[in-house]
This record gives C-alpha cells, structure tokens and sequence, in this order.
C-alpha cells in the first residue's frame, strides 16, 4: 500500500489507537504484524523475501558476536553480506546482467533467457539496512539484539521500510526497544510532517511530473528553453515526490514516538558536489561512506568512483543510471582535486567570482547529468543533449513555461531561506494558535489543492 | 498543555473554515442559471440532474450525454463544447432557444448511461445527442469473469439511482443489475455518504459537505497552476490497435437503445473525435452503427473532426480549447437542421 492510499490511513491510524495501550512485549509484535500487513499487502511474497533475509542476518549477527575468531567472525560477516546482495541481485539486477551479456556477445547470447523477475517493493533499501546492521556488530560498534521481534521490527518498520530513510541500529533499535509513552506534542509533529509530505507529494510533485515527464520521453518535440527548463524542474519535482515520501514516513514513525533521519536538508542550495551529497538523500550517501568509501580509502580513485557507481546503479539496473552514478563520481573527484590542488582557500572563499562560477559549473553539470536519470535509455539522453544546445528557444514567454519560471523562483527562495534562517527555533516559539491555524490552512491546502489520485511515489521503484 | 492549545487552535480553524467557506465556493444548482456542468464537476450528478431537468418552456431541450470528453477537462465550462454548441445553435435562432443539458459523466460506463436516461423522462428532451468513443460499449460492463458486473461497482449514484427509477428502466437492465440491490443497499447508498461517493478520498469533511476540491473548475486551476496541461498536443498520433479489440457488448446496446426510445425523442449516436487513429480494419464502428441504427439511432461518425494538434498535450485523451471550438462547430452544423426541424411543444411526462 502506499502513503497516500485510505489503506495506509487506517493501517497507521489502527495501529496509532493500539501501539500505545499496549505493554511493551505485546507492542512489538502488534507493530511487527502491522509491518507485515504494509509489506504483504503489495504481494504476499514479499513478506516471504524480507522474512528469509530478517532471519538470515538475525542468525549472522548473533554469531559473529558469539566468537572471538577473526576468521570466523569474517566469514559469517561475508555471509551476510553475500546473502543480501545475492537477494538484491536476484531480484534487482539479473536481467540487467543477462542484457548485458547479450550486448556483448550480440549472436552469441541469443541462448540467453529474459527472466520474468519481480521487484520486491523497497528491497534496495532493507538490504541495505540489514547489512549496515551485520557489518555495525562485526565492527562492534552495536550489540546484536537476541530478541527477534525487535529485530524483524527493525528490518521492516513500516513507515521507513519501503524508500527509507536507510537507517542504522544504532539508532532505530534503542528507539523501538524502549517503552516509550503516548507524546501528544510529538504526535502533533509527525501529523504536521505527515501532511508536509502530502502537500509537496499530491499538490506539487504530482502537479508538476505530468507535466515534465513527457519532454524526457521524447524530447524531439520540445525546443531548447522547455527542455532546459525541464531539465531544472524535473529534479526539483523529485525532490518533492521522495522529499514529501519521506516527510510522510517521518511524520508516520514519530506519530509512533520514533524519530527517523532526515533526507534532505535543502540540498539546492549546495555549492559544490561534495555539499549536495551531504544534503540529498542523505542516509544513503552515509552509508556508502562507511560501509563503501571508507573500506577503500587506501585507493583514492576507487574509493571516489565506486562508491558513485554504486549510488548510480542501485537507482535502477540500467546503464543509464551507471554512467549518472560515473558522472556525479567524476565531479566528486574533480572537486576534492581542485580543493587540494586549486586555488587557494582565499581565492575561492565564499562569494567570491570564483566560487560562483565553480557552483555554476557544477550545477550544470549536475543538471546535465539529470538527463540521464529522466530519459527512459542512454540514447534518448543524448537525444536530449543534442535537442537542448541545437534547437531554438521559441517558447520563451509561453504562460505555462513562466509559470513554472514563477514556481522554481519561489522554490528557491524557500531552499535559500530554509537553509539561512533559523527557522526550527522559530517555529519553537510561534504561539499555539498561530500553529494550530497553519495546520489548518495545510490542511485545506492538501484538501483543495492535491491531484485528484497521487502516483506513485518515484522512489518506490528501487 | 501547549500541544492541546495548537490541537484546538487547528480544530477551531478547520471549524471556522466548514461553516464559512461552502456558501463562499459553492454554486448553488440553480435551476435558472446556465449551466455546462455540475459545480461538483462530475460528482454528486444527482443533485445535477435534479436542478437541471427542470423545464423553462419555451425552450428546446437538447440532452447531451458524454463522457469526460464533455465535461471538458482542464477547461471551464465556456470554453468547452456543450456551451459553444449551444451557443452556435442560439445564435441567429428564430424560435424559442436551445438548451443544451450537459449531463457528460466521468468514465466510460454504460450502466451511468442508462440511468442517466432513465431520469432524462423528467427533463424530456427534445433531442438527445449521446457522444462516445464506438468501443464504449465494452463488456466489462456487463459481466466480470462469467459474473454479473455488480452495480456496486459504480459510484453510489447510480445504485440508488437505478433502484429509485428501476421502474423507469429497461426490463433487461433491471434484470441484470438491480436485482441484487435492496433497499438496503440503496439506504446504505444515501446515507453513507463514503459509499457514494467511494471513488473519492475518504475524510468526513470531504464526503459530508459536497464542496470538496471540484468546487473550482478544474480550467480555473490550469489557469495559474504549475500542470499547464492546457496545450496543444505536439506528438503526433499513431494508429492505435489495441484499444479497439474489444467487441461492443450487443446487450449493453440493446439496453442503451431501448433506455434511449423511451424518450420518445430524435435520438442521435456521435463517434466523438479521439486522438488516436482508427485501424481501417476495425469493425467495431459499423458494428455499433448497425446496432444503434435497429434502435432508432442516428450514427454520425465525428471521430476524425478534430486534429490532433487540438488535443491536450500529454494526456492525449481530452480535447484542447480549439478542439473543443472546431468539435461544437462541427456538430452544431450537424445538429441545426435537426434542431430546426423539431416542434417546441413536448407533452408531459
């Protein structure tokens, strides 16, 4: 079911009214079974899938944690491991290798079967969780919980289960381990965040996809200026779409008394490549960085690209995504050279020409880069490069185009005063009815202004 | 305590904003003003029909019925072609004026149809044109998996509609569909707001007080909103296949036809414009064409009268502004020597 379905307002309006009445044992498995109910209600089988790897890394951790040999701890670590990509790569990226291989060997592989594999809903994103929680106790940096409900809570709790935020034991664990009471403020916070999420999900995201989708299809049909306006706008709408995803599933987890990592953090004011991946989807660079980058940090090269690569390939099983992951890795790299080999720090301090101009420059080849991540295949990008540099700009002054004009305008400046202003600590101290009416007016604002049916979220798909 | 005074601070505000804003934004249904459409837009057609089946003879009553294609939208209602074809058959008009009665619905489903014409013996029109796409007389319809399509698959409206009127109706629909309903169901129907209008998002506040989103028409959203669907489609349309497989549902005809002559009214079938291109080996068009003709239809292929440069852009299903200008003007040449040719009295019910 997805966040914006009457099924999941009575799954988490259910399991509100109950989760605090009950004592804590009970608890944990009623969210446990509510957990199960959100996943299976896609397809039963995938309660199956998530319940082998739940019990396959439950059994992991506790014996890595039981011996004290170096080899053994490894190679139940590396079963672990090997056990989830194995399920990731299963589901995720046979296909991908298969046409791959056909690719390559062209009349060779014509042998080669296309499998009819299904995705399982949000796999991407608890293999991930599950193999940060192995590699966490073989680190030592968390204790194995002995306790399988909490665990299989942990792995498949449902308002972060299918798109995340990814997040690590050593958070989310204490948090549902302890018995926690009814918070009204905190419940008000996550009804807040909740429908945060539902404005920027059903009255932006959506409003503006339909809109945007179509000149990555085929871009042969628009000029240069709806292109590069498309260009701009499209990541924009996603942020709002997994933006407002994971407001929800904040809002959702807090209503429960459980406080999940934030995502994002005005990732477009980011002056550099470095900045925008601290700031865009947040729990899924800091995983690569411990579990990825810091493992290579003794081959800096390898450290910057596979880490990139990876982000790119696990966006989807496709070489699209591959050379996004390559491109965003170059410029990450390309980055931290001209920081340690560039200008001095004076030249490129803040506001200075040269800072401007290496945002700019890293914008726009970021934005560039988006080109592949919208466009159904590598070609259709560059259908859309070519179009976007060769093509007049007959559109310049179509109302619909300036409204959008109008709308990324404002967007800015909400990226630009969120980032500067204080604003949590104003909100801290904004008088209760002033708080009460602005819920009332998102309220209505999600009433009146959302897509008669929300599509589905854009990154239910990895 | 400062959480419960932002709880109440809210409530008061959404409080506030039930009682002042429905006579702010909602038109009442009037039966004297103009109207295209429902100010609920397609819901809640039961009120609709209600307030527009009331007759201001002297006058020429044309019944128009459609599927989104009629309500037009993206557009408000002066734009889009029930009100232009309206206004091309008043203008220059001699004799008492034409009124054309939109009762376009949303989805293509013919058991809507059929009660909508069940209810049209209050309106009685004096012509009743009814555009659809030749495939909209498709099975599932009529039975799902060797089953009866319940009824209880349609909006509310129609499953205490048909049980009001199930004298109104064809014996075979009545047979077919409104056999399983009780007047239970139907009370379930009208007083379970959330069942009737089920394919809406369920909130109290949105099910109770029919002021809900559609209380602006979508036209006045697209105005200013980001979508700005409101263009011209720019991919060229390909011949479509698929979409024509499906075999019109001879009863489904039978039913519609013979709901249709109880009018007693000039009745006219229009293969309304569609985007996509006709295969050339299709039959279903003459199929549907022999059908409705046996029933007393005129069958007016209209389906190539708009290109496909006046279609919405992306959506490719609904007719642009222009599209809707060249539709209504050509039906309205279409419609006018039949117009003209109609006697204003009609006797009552």
């Amino acid at each position: 079911m997805t966040f914006v379905s009457f099924e999941y307002l009575v799954l988490l309006a259910g399991t509100f009214a109950v989760y605090f009445l009950l004592p804590w044992r009970p608890r944990i498995l009623f969210l446990l079974a509510a957990n199960y109910v959100f996943y299976a209600y896609w397809e039963h089988w995938y309660a199956y899938v998530i319940g082998f790897t739940t019990l396959m890394d439950y059994a992991m951790a506790l014996l890595i944690d039981r011996t004290s040999d170096p080899g053994r701890r490894r190679i139940f670590l590396s079963l672990s491991i090997a056990g989830n990509l194995a399920m990731l790569g299963y589901f995720k990226y046979t296909n991908f290798a298969v046409d791959t291989v056909r690719m390559l060997l062209g009349a060779g592989a014509g042998g080669l079967p296309h499998l009819d594999v299904v995705l399982p809903a949000g796999i991407s994103f608890y293999t991930f969780q599950e193999m940060s929680y192995t590699i966490d106790v073989y680190r030592g940096r968390v204790k194995p919980t002995r306790d399988l409900a909490l665990f299989a809570s942990y792995v498949s709790f449902f308002p972060q289960l299918v798109a995340g935020p990814i997040e690590r034991a050593e958070t989310l664990l204490p948090q549902l381990a302890a018995p926690r009471r009814l918070d009204l403020q905190r419940a008000c916070d996550g009804l807040g965040l909740i429908f945060i999420g539902l404005f920027k999900k059903l009255v932006l995201a959506d409003r503006l996809t339909p809109f945007l989708y179509p000149k990555f299809q085929q871009p042969a049909f628009f000029d240069g200026y709806e292109l590069l306006l498309a260009l701009v706008s499209m990541p924009v709408a996603l942020y709002l779409d997994f933006g407002g995803y994971t407001d929800i599933a904040r809002g959702s987890a807090r209503l429960l008394g459980v406080d999940l990592s934030r995502n994002f953090d005005f990732p477009f004011t980011s002056r550099s490549p470095g900045e925008l991946w601290q700031r865009w989807h947040r729990t899924l660079t800091l995983w690569m960085r411990d579990y990825v980058f810091q493992p290579l940090s003794g081959w800096p090269v390898l450290s910057l690209v596979a880490p990139a690569t990876l982000i790119g390939l696990w966006h989807g099983a496709a070489w699209k995504f591959v050379l996004w992951g390559l491109g965003n890795g170059l410029a990450l790299g390309a980055y931290i050279l001209w920081r340690i080999r560039g200008p001095r720090a004076s030249e490129r301090r803040k506001g200075s020409l040269l800072a401007w101009l290496g945002t700019l420059l890293f914008w726009a080849w970021t934005l560039l880069l988006m080109a592949l991540f919208f466009c159904p295949d590598v070609t259709t990008a560059a259908a859309y490069w070519q179009r976007l540099f060769t093509t007049g700009w007959e559109t310049i002054g179509d109302p619909s185009l300036a409204a959008l004009v109008a709308f990324l305008t404002v967007f800015m400046a909400v990226q630009i005063a969120g980032r500067h202003a204080p604003w949590r600590v104003w909100w801290a101290r904004t008088p209760a009815g002033v708080r009460g009416l602005a819920f009332a007016l998102l309220f209505y604002a999600v009433l009146f202004g959302s897509v008669p049916v929300g599509a589905k979220f854009v990154y239910y798909q990895f | 305590m400062r959480p419960w005074r932002a709880v109440l601070w809210a409530l008061a505000g959404i409080l506030a904003a039930e009682l002042s804003l429905p006579p702010l934004l909602y038109t009442p249904l009037d039966p004297g003003q103009r109207l295209a459409r429902n100010s609920h837009l397609r819901r809640d057609w039961d009120n609709y029909v209600r307030a527009t089946s009331v007759a201001r003879d002297p006058e020429i009553r044309v019944l128009l019925l459609s599927n989104s294609q009629g309500n037009g939208p993206e557009y408000p209602d002066r734009v889009i072609y029930p009100w232009l074809l309206q206004d091309e058959l008043n203008e220059g008009r001699q004799g008492p004026p034409v009124r054309v009665v939109n009762w376009s619905f949303g989805p293509n489903r013919v058991p809507e149809a059929i009660v909508l014409l069940a209810r049209a013996q209050d309106l009685r029109p004096h012509l009743v044109l009814a555009a659809f796409h030749p495939t909209w007389f498709q099975a599932a319809d009529y039975e799902i998996h060797g089953k009866g399509t319940p009824l209880s698959m349609f909006p509310g409206d129609i499953v205490d509609t048909a049980w009001l009127y199930r004298d109104r109706l064809p014996p075979a629909f009545d047979a077919h569909y409104v056999r399983p309903i009780t007047a239970v169901s139907a009370l379930f129907a009208r007083g379970w707001p959330t069942y009737r209008f089920k394919d809406l998002p369920v909130s109290w506040l949105q099910v109770n007080v029919p002021w809900f989103r559609p209380f602006v028409p979508e036209g006045e959203w697209a105005a200013w909103s980001l979508a700005a669907r409101a263009r011209r489609s720019r991919l060229q349309s390909q011949p479509i296949a698929r979409a024509f497989a499906h075999v019109p549902h001879a009863g489904l005809m039978d039913m519609f036809g013979e709901a249709a002559a109880r009018l007693h009214a000039p009745l006219v079938f229009v293969f309304q414009p569609h985007y996509y291109l006709l295969p050339q080996e299709s039959d279903v068009p003459a199929v549907v064409t022999r059908a409705l003709e046996a029933k007393g239809f005129q069958v007016w292929d209209m389906s190539q009268t708009v290109p496909w440069r006046e279609f919405l852009e992306g959506q490719n299903i609904h007719l642009a502004d222009d599209g809707h200008r060249t539709f209504a003007r050509a039906l309205a040449e279409r419609v006018r020597p039949l117009v003209d040719s109609l006697p204003t009295a009609r006797s009552p019910r």
